[in-house]
């Protein structure tokens, strides 16, 4: 499945890789409009609140695919996306209830403002490297969890702050079409992304930005921009979760949620193109199952990751293109993109 | 003598009490394969640096077809031909030996499409004998075969003027290097371009290089023919050892 991201354009093939790749891509598009039609359904069979947890896991969806470009695929190990997806809601509740707009436009001002934040603060931040970049954009999530919750006057603070609902409905099948669709879009950017010259330039700054610099790859300009797009997704993401939830609070940007990201695309598939979607359900999923155990569960989620990341890297993702990659054609398992976690890190 | 294609004028850079590269002044001719020699530590690599933007001068200027380089940021001096290889193997790992060749052109965002530019890409790969490996990662390369890639990268350059290569042959395979100098030829000859190559390799060095400049502690202390400047005394107390 991720070979449609990893391998945007080829060399000229021989007949028969022509074919098996023609092959390879009609069955995933086989493969992506059967789960199409599957995840449509999929609230025809579903009670109202199995519904309302798959909604969430989409809002996961999107900040892992989000998360995943920016660290997967460009390398930046940003702390912050929970912090964007906050920002996101607040400014689109800001742009309703402050200015009496409506909701499009809350929800796209959400877009532009956490866009401009992302692009001050890349410009700020991307010139660090590795942990240092890490810390910055940890240290401003938490300044955006302070002021938010500081500024109780205007946020209301802990006590939260109503926003409007999307629809004037309590049913939750409506908003599970949102954000599939949401999430569908969020993937499509990722695919285009991947598919254009700004794909090349993200890999290129992944895998060894001196060498890109050399290419002529403009590192600094460039990560900033894969920073802005991750982040205007983020802010969409949140705006929509906060007028799906109807009620902010500073605590969205607390660091269990970006831990939470994370955990979700690793168990999914770290850069990989399907492995958030993967990881978003699925932790979603356990998350829902374990909400007895209330916060404990991140124990076990911290648990997890450690295992797969020493055991097997490449995620659900990974393994079931292994699988697959086995009974066709004997292929050896795939590790991630030919290198190993362990050994040369998360970008 | 032709026109100088490329021009050091007092080139200087300190690493805090230490002068890495002391007032050279220079002038390199279009078409020439000119070997940069000189001891470890002489300011070889810390040339090929400031050439190609990755160090900012501390004084001099360095001008290349009219251009001046000193103030332009190193990813820029690949739009204008300046294409250099690093001393250790590098290469895009987790992306395919062909997807490698396409980063240059992905880099200029207002260039030619991708799609258009695979042909020039296979070509390259004929050029180097990597044709085999073109839909193979290129962390599967070999340390030489990584070096060839690197050269392969070059032919994808629209023009290339100017290619730096720091130190290409260390450890590598003997075929392999017949194949890297094969591909410096033609850059050289087809293409047009001038080279600077650092080796320490007098064999190779001697097959390549029409002219050669010795370096030692940031000086530029002997320029000519190998022939020439290989009895001169200071080349041979600085760097040689013996007359070669």
């Amino acid at each position: 499945m991720s070979a449609v991201s990893e391998k945007p354009m080829g060399i000229k093939q021989s007949a028969s890789t022509v074919g098996g790749a023609l092959r390879g891509q009609l069955a995933s598009i086989g493969v992506g409009l059967v789960a199409l039609i599957g995840l449509v359904a999929l609230p025809f069979f579903l009670n109202g609140y199995a519904v309302q947890v798959v909604t969430i896991g989409y809002f996961y969806v999107m900040l892992g695919i989000s998360w995943n470009i920016l660290a997967g695929y460009t390398g930046q190990f940003s702390l912050a996306q929970h912090a964007f997806a906050t920002i996101g809601a607040y400014a689109s509740a800001a742009v309703v209830l402050a200015l009496n707009l409506p909701l499009p436009a809350g929800i796209a001002g959400a877009v532009v403002v956490a866009g401009l934040i992302g692009y001050g603060l890349g410009w700020a931040t991307l010139g660090m490297r590795g942990v240092y970049f890490a810390i910055a954009t940890w240290a401003f999530a938490e300044s955006v969890r302070i002021l938010l919750a500081i500024n109780y006057q205007i946020t209301r603070g802990d006590m939260g702050l109503s926003v409007p609902y999307l629809f004037a409905t309590p049913d939750p099948t409506p908003y599970y079409y949102v954000f599939l669709g949401a999430a569908a879009l969020t993937l499509l950017l990722n695919v285009a992304l991947l598919k254009m010259k700004i794909g090349y330039r993200m890999r290129a700054i992944r895998d060894d930005p001196e060498l890109a610099v050399a290419c002529g790859v403009d590192v600094f300009r460039w990560k900033r921009w894969v920073f802005t797009i991750s982040t205007a997704v983020a802010g969409l993401a949140g705006a929509l979760y906060g007028h799906t939830v109807g009620l902010l609070s500073p605590s969205q940007a607390n660091f269990t949620q970006m831990a939470f990201v994370i955990i979700a695309v690793v168990l999914g598939g770290y850069r990989t193109l399907w492995g958030p979607v993967v990881g978003g359900l699925v932790a979603q999923g356990f998350a829902e199952a374990l909400r007895f155990s209330a916060e404990a569960r991140f124990v076990l989620f911290a648990v997890m990751v450690i295992a797969i990341m020493r055991l097997y890297p490449p995620g659900i993702v990974g393994f079931i293109e292994s699988v697959l990659a086995k009974s066709s054609a004997g292929k050896p398992a795939p590790e991630l993109n030919g290198e190993k976690l362990t050994s040369r890190g998360g970008g | 003598m032709g026109q100088a294609l490329l021009q050091l004028d007092s080139v200087t850079k300190r690493f805090g009490g230490t002068v890495a590269v002391d007032d050279v002044t220079a002038s390199f001719e279009a078409g020439v394969i000119y070997g940069l020699l000189g001891p470890n530590g002489s300011g070889k690599t810390t040339l090929i640096n400031l050439i190609s933007g990755f160090y900012a001068l501390d004084r001099g200027a360095i001008v290349l077809d009219g251009h001046h380089l000193e103030r332009r940021p190193a990813h820029a001096m690949a739009s204008l031909g300046v294409v250099r290889t690093f001393q250790m193997p590098k290469a895009f790992g987790t992306m395919t030996v062909v997807e490698n060749l396409l980063v240059p052109v992905a880099a200029d965002h207002r260039g030619e499409a991708l799609s258009a530019l695979r042909d020039r890409a296979v070509d390259a790969l004929a050029r180097t004998g990597l044709s085999h490996m073109a839909e193979s990662p290129a962390s599967s390369l070999s340390g030489g075969q990584t070096m060839l890639l690197q050269l392969a990268r070059a032919f994808m350059y629209e023009p290339v003027r100017l290619l730096l290569l720091d130190e290409p042959f260390a450890g590598v395979a003997p075929a392999i290097k017949e194949r890297m100098m094969a591909a410096i030829r033609r850059l050289n000859e087809e293409r047009g371009a001038l080279v600077l190559l650092v080796s320490h390799e007098m064999v190779t060095v001697r097959h390549l290089c029409s002219r050669v400049g010795v370096m030692n502690a940031g000086r530029l202390i002997a320029e000519g023919t190998l022939a020439e400047v290989a009895n001169r005394r200071e080349v041979i107390e600085a760097y040689l050892g013996k007359p070669i």
